[in-house]
């Protein structure tokens, strides 16, 4: 009996990461060429109200209070000295929640800068970004 | 007995449950928060399954004998299996609502180790459960098998605690119970696989016979210390040190009197281990571990009892018949294709002969079909115990109850180990 419950899991599942793999790889080249072609390829996310969009309580913080907001319902991260709260972005984040997931409550300097290994962001990426400040790193 | 023997699926359950609710007691809930209970109840139940392969004897009187203690076992791997399928499945989904293209790279090998480890965890541990499920594999293999999956709570164990987005660390409580868990799992790990150690005392017999009757070597053992104390029926983890099959222990039911204090193993040539039986000499030395096994007509409240041997599965009723007291009162069925397969029915008469109380019958399935529980029920209050092929044993059981027996009356050792 488990073992007819397993097979039908397993069959399922890898039905499933085939059709993930099949639609996102293919869509993810048909991106790789048109970013060639234009570079409007990331779109500008929506601005977040929550988020600290003005510029008055811009406090200062030690790399341990970032350090405390490390979980994906409370993600912070540090690019070049700034301390951004990016909790409400990460699923709009065009390159996968996941690459910025793994920088929560570290420093993502690099990671930002390279694109992960990639290249770099682009302006309306940049811009995306100030929004989300809420203050640097004493 | 009933109470005791869902003992072993209630504590299975609760090692399940625990990370759980630990979880939900102490993290606010999040949209993936059940992929995260998913993979914690996995983990919990990977480490239960490696200390329950140390084949400690507190848990095989929790699961009220090592057959049923296995039955177990391979039901919770197929269980953990499921769980780690639901957890990737669930985070997939969860990034596939971002976008496609982010579930693809979620998918595809990563560069972050932590995460990449537990994808090879998973993958590999589908592709061993499967062969051992779905395969019949030989038996060293499926020792190696095993091994390979008991590795596999190092990987899942670093994946859990460093994979970005784990909030393990920030749980405490939760962080106390995985740790010890694991910790637990990887000392049973290392003491058995690693330094082959046993948590039950070894005894060093030397063998003084042995001899091939039909397909079946019947071998008998003198102890060289201390004799192994046992009840009927019960059985043991044999190694034999001259076959050069490294530590590598087998189980097989003891076919001697308990009271006897030499050990006599009746053993079918199957396959490959049994075959190599036959290079055995008088004088080898073999290590017994045990005894296990809760298989016999002592631990049974009836005492006028109906035993039913499907082929080799005649072994534990061997010591029973000759270590049965007075008072019992036992009709027993010796199952075989042919004469020349009743191997045992010769001595099984001259116990017949000298105790009145206990009479054999042997049924020939190639002349008379397989054994009905027409021929073996009886009206009169009465404990059934069956060994022998899982069909067998199978199909008399659902019959004796079709006919009226009390599902409880009815004991079988699954041997399926």
């Amino acid at each position: 009996m488990i073992k007819k419950v397993l097979a039908g899991c397993i069959i399922i599942y890898a039905l499933f990461m085939g059709f993930v793999v099949i639609k996102g790889g293919l869509k993810d080249q048909k991106n790789e060429n048109s970013s060639v072609s234009s570079n409007t390829s990331v779109s500008k996310p929506q601005t977040q109200p929550t988020t600290g969009t003005s510029s008055a309580a811009k406090k200062s913080y030690t790399l341990a209070d970032v350090s405390k907001h490390a979980a994906t319902s409370d993600c912070w991260i540090v690019i070049s000295n700034g301390v951004y709260d990016v909790t409400n972005y990460v699923d709009q984040h065009p390159g996968g929640a996941r690459e910025i997931l793994r920088y929560c409550g570290k420093d993502a300097t690099i990671g930002f800068n390279t694109k992960g290994g990639r290249g770099s962001h682009s302006n309306q990426a940049q811009a995306a970004l100030a929004d989300l400040l809420i203050g640097t790193i004493k | 007995m009933i109470k005791q023997k869902w003992l072993g699926f209630w504590v299975s359950v609760a090692v399940a449950v625990i990370p759980a609710l630990l979880w939900v007691s102490f993290t606010p809930i999040r949209n993936d928060a059940l992929a995260k209970i998913t993979a914690l109840s996995a983990l919990s139940l990977l480490s239960f399954l490696i200390i329950l392969s140390g084949r400690l004897p507190i848990f095989e009187k929790l699961f009220y004998g090592l057959d049923a203690l296995y039955k177990a076992h391979k039901n919770i791997s197929a269980i953990v299996i499921m769980l780690i399928l639901a957890h990737s499945s669930l985070l997939t989904f969860k990034y596939l609502q971002i976008s496609d293209v982010s579930a693809f790279k979620f998918v595809i090998p990563s560069t972050e180790i932590p995460l990449l480890l537990g994808k090879f965890a998973l993958y590999i541990m589908v592709t061993l459960v499967v062969l051992t499920l779905y395969f019949k594999i030989k038996y060293q293999w499926f020792v190696l098998s095993m091994r390979v999956m008991g590795c596999m709570i190092f990987l899942s164990g670093y994946h859990a605690l460093f994979v970005a987005g784990s909030d393990l660390t920030q749980n405490v409580p939760l962080l106390i119970y995985m740790v010890a868990i694991g910790a637990s799992a990887s000392a049973v790990y290392v003491y058995k696989s690693l330094f082959h150690g046993s948590f039950m005392k070894t005894y060093s017999y030397k063998i003084i016979s042995i001899r091939k009757r039909h397909n079946v070597f019947d071998i008998v053992m003198s102890p060289v210390g201390k004799p192994l104390n046992r009840y009927a029926g019960q059985f043991a983890f044999v190694t034999f040190a001259s076959l050069g099959e490294g530590n590598e222990s087998h189980p097989f039911t003891i076919a001697s009197a308990s009271t006897d204090e030499h050990l006599r193993f009746c053993i079918k040539n199957l396959g490959d281990f049994t075959n190599s039986i036959g290079q055995l000499k008088v004088g080898d030395t073999a290590h017994i571990e045990g005894p296990y096994g809760y298989f016999s007509f002592s631990k049974i409240p009836h005492k006028k009892q109906t035993w039913i041997a499907g082929g080799i599965g005649v072994t534990p009723f061997l010591a029973m018949a000759q270590s049965l007291p007075t008072g019992y009162a036992v009709n027993m069925y010796y199952c075989v294709r042919n004469k020349q397969e009743a191997v045992f029915l010769d001595e099984l008469h001259a116990i017949a002969d000298a105790n009145h109380r206990f009479n054999v019958t042997a049924h020939f399935s190639d002349s008379a079909g397989q054994i009905s529980a027409k021929t073996i029920h009886t009206r009169s209050s009465n404990n059934y115990l069956i060994c022998g092929p899982q069909s067998l044993m199978e199909s008399l059981k659902t019959d004796l109850v079709a006919l009226g027996t009390p599902k409880q009356d009815i004991y079988y050792e699954e041997f399926a180990l």
